[in-house]
């Protein structure tokens, strides 16, 4: 957790400045983010693109979560740019999160396998857009998010004759975490 | 202005996230189901009263199966064993169920029957299958029923049947309680063999290879977890216990050739010579393979061996193991072919049989056993064991009893299938 909060440090002290606002025009998101919560922090990439009209934006992103499992979010972003200049912006991002992989393989022993299944994903935040190079802006955001998924271990167990049922488990994972992206939008 | 205008952004963000923070957690649940089995119990006169010919009863869980004549005698597991009339491969009548608790494994000779129940050695007159007489019960036999992993085993009582209840726990993942096997706690190792009425009442039943038991001659072999027991039937419905003799440790099946026993366990294939002294095998060699489980046939100048992976036999190896004997001292591997996951195997002539488990039944020319050719493919889920014999494959899967006509290799035909229902 330390190393987000000096991340924020460095990019909060960054010069600001600001972009021009259009009324209707493309806008793409890409952004880098670090997720941190009770699991070791990881980092994530991603992409939203959408339409900005007026102040508002809507779009669809998907990234690339590495946190506690490898996973792919696949959502519709929609968010709100406040000022003259619509600088400030607060999001809200609501989807579906994909295992990146569905077999794990082999895990503990030979016989016992996970096969991972797709959960929800959601996010909010704030964030505010610094001017960059021509009509691009760096962008800085906070927020929280959750992402669930569903894994079930099947257990082949040796029996001395004919087949014997496997043994299954099923796990929920819940995970809600903190989010903190940096990136270029244009 | 920019200046403040950064410090009141960074102290909000910073406000944002010590509130956001207090947001972050993962959570992990794990829900499981598993059986609990309780025993039944019924005292031994109790147990062998009902020990005998019972009406047909649909095939649920299907075990070892061991063919003679025209008889079909199919381990229905924990349970008995069905009587199946053959004499028409194209359309087999199940006409009788010898209830048997805690049975696993059968072998045949003549008209008498070897069955294992639990701990104990039960042998039935087999001479009229619809009418099996209970000639002889020998307990405590086999001292390592395997359900015992989880049960006290209580010699004055037989385990008639089990009250089965299914249970669903959910708990925070890393409580897990220890849980043996979702639907069994209880697994007996020892097997029968059995015999079946025909026009030579010594002829002996022959058994899939993932038997564990065995017939040569007057003497009934068996294996536990590690041991080879030997019984005497000279006197078919009266065996005798003769002695035990420590293999190895994890023996999973045993295969009669000549007279030689080939003792499959998780970590190799021991060969125990019987010729001239059968209350006395000899030791004649042994090949070790890595880790799995593996039945084990051979046909006198190789052994074939089938490893699979996937159970808690570990290993990870799925293959079939073509081995020379070389006079048995010195075996040595000589082709090794992939499989997905190979069980039971079967050999008539140069063919080939074996159950590849989801991937059905594979037929191949063996007569080169450096370059297998596959003749069939035959789709089936979940194949377990196969008996080739007299141009009949006879091979048990997930969903029933099948027979196959090999008599021609160009026309390897369906000719019936004995129905298995799982009861959930």
């Amino acid at each position: 957790m330390k190393s987000l909060f000096l991340f924020l440090t460095i990019i909060l002290f960054a010069s600001p400045g600001f972009a021009q606002h259009k009324k209707i025009r493309f806008q793409s998101i890409n952004t880098i983010s670090f997720i941190g919560g009770d699991s070791p922090e990881k980092t994530g990439i991603g992409s939203t693109n959408g339409i900005v009209f007026s102040s508002w934006f809507a779009g669809i992103g998907a990234e690339l979560d590495n946190y506690h499992f490898k996973t792919i979010p696949v959502f519709f972003d929609g968010r709100k740019y406040f000022g003259s200049q619509y600088r400030l912006f607060i999001y809200a991002d609501i989807g579906v999160n994909l295992p990146a992989q569905k077999k794990a393989g082999k895990e503990f022993y030979d016989y016992s396998r996970f096969y991972y299944s797709r959960g929800m994903y959601w996010a909010s935040g704030i964030g505010y857009l610094f001017p960059f190079i021509k009509k691009s802006s760096l962008l800085f955001s906070v927020g929280n998010s959750y992402k669930s998924m569903s894994a079930k271990t099947v257990v082949n167990v040796y029996c001395p004759a004919g087949n014997c049922a496997p043994s299954y488990r099923d796990y929920q994972f819940k995970f809600y975490r903190l989010l903190v992206k940096a990136g270029l939008v244009f | 202005m920019k200046k403040y205008f950064s410090l009141s952004l960074a102290l909000s963000v910073f406000a944002i996230l010590f509130l956001l923070n207090s947001c972050v957690k993962d959570t992990c649940r794990n829900t499981y189901t598993y059986t609990i089995y309780k025993p039944v119990y019924e005292t031994t006169e109790q147990l062998k009263a009902n020990i005998k010919s019972g009406a047909p009863e649909q095939v649920e869980n299907a075990g070892k199966i061991v063919l003679l004549g025209h008889y079909i005698f199919l381990n229905e597991i924990e349970k008995g064993i069905h009587i199946i009339d053959n004499s028409n491969p194209a359309a087999p009548q199940n006409i009788a169920f010898v209830k048997i608790p805690g049975n696993f494994d059968l072998a045949v000779k003549g008209n008498t029957l070897y069955a294992d129940s639990y701990a104990d050695l039960v042998t039935l007159d087999i001479s009229d299958p619809r009418n099996v007489l209970l000639k002889k019960y020998s307990e405590n036999v086999f001292p390592f029923p395997y359900y015992s992993s989880a049960i006290a085993y209580n010699p004055q009582y037989k385990i008639a049947s089990w009250d089965k209840k299914d249970t669903t726990i959910n708990e925070n993942c890393g409580d897990d309680r220890l849980v043996y096997l979702d639907g069994g706690l209880a697994y007996q190792t020892n097997g029968v063999a059995s015999s079946v009425p025909s026009a030579n009442s010594s002829q002996v039943g022959t058994a899939g290879s993932m038997s564990r038991f065995a017939i040569i001659s007057d003497y009934l072999y068996t294996v536990d977890e590690a041991n080879l027991n030997i019984f005497k039937i000279t006197t078919p419905d009266d065996p005798e216990y003769v002695k035990q003799l420590p293999v190895d440790f994890h023996i999973e099946t045993i295969y009669p050739f000549q007279n030689k026993l080939f003792i499959g366990s998780n970590n190799g294939v021991f060969i125990y010579g019987v010729g001239g002294f059968p209350e006395n095998p000899v030791k004649l060699g042994q090949f070790t393979h890595a880790r799995a489980c593996d039945p084990v046939i051979t046909d006198g100048e190789y052994a074939y061996i089938t490893l699979h992976s996937g159970t808690s036999c570990l290993g990870y190896n799925n293959e079939l193991d073509i081995v020379r004997l070389n006079m048995l001292v010195n075996a040595s591997l000589v082709q090794m072919y992939n499989f997905e996951s190979p069980r039971g195997l079967s050999k008539d002539r140069d063919l080939l049989f074996i159950c590849d488990g989801n991937n059905g039944l594979k037929i191949f020319d063996a007569s080169d056993v450096l370059n297998l050719k596959i003749l069939k493919h035959i789709s089936l889920p979940e194949t377990y064991d196969v008996i080739a014999k007299n141009h009949v494959a006879l091979v048990v899967a997930a969903d029933g009893l099948y027979q196959y006509d090999y008599s021609d290799l160009n026309n390897i035909h369906f000719l019936s299938k004995v129905s298995i229902s799982k009861k959930k």
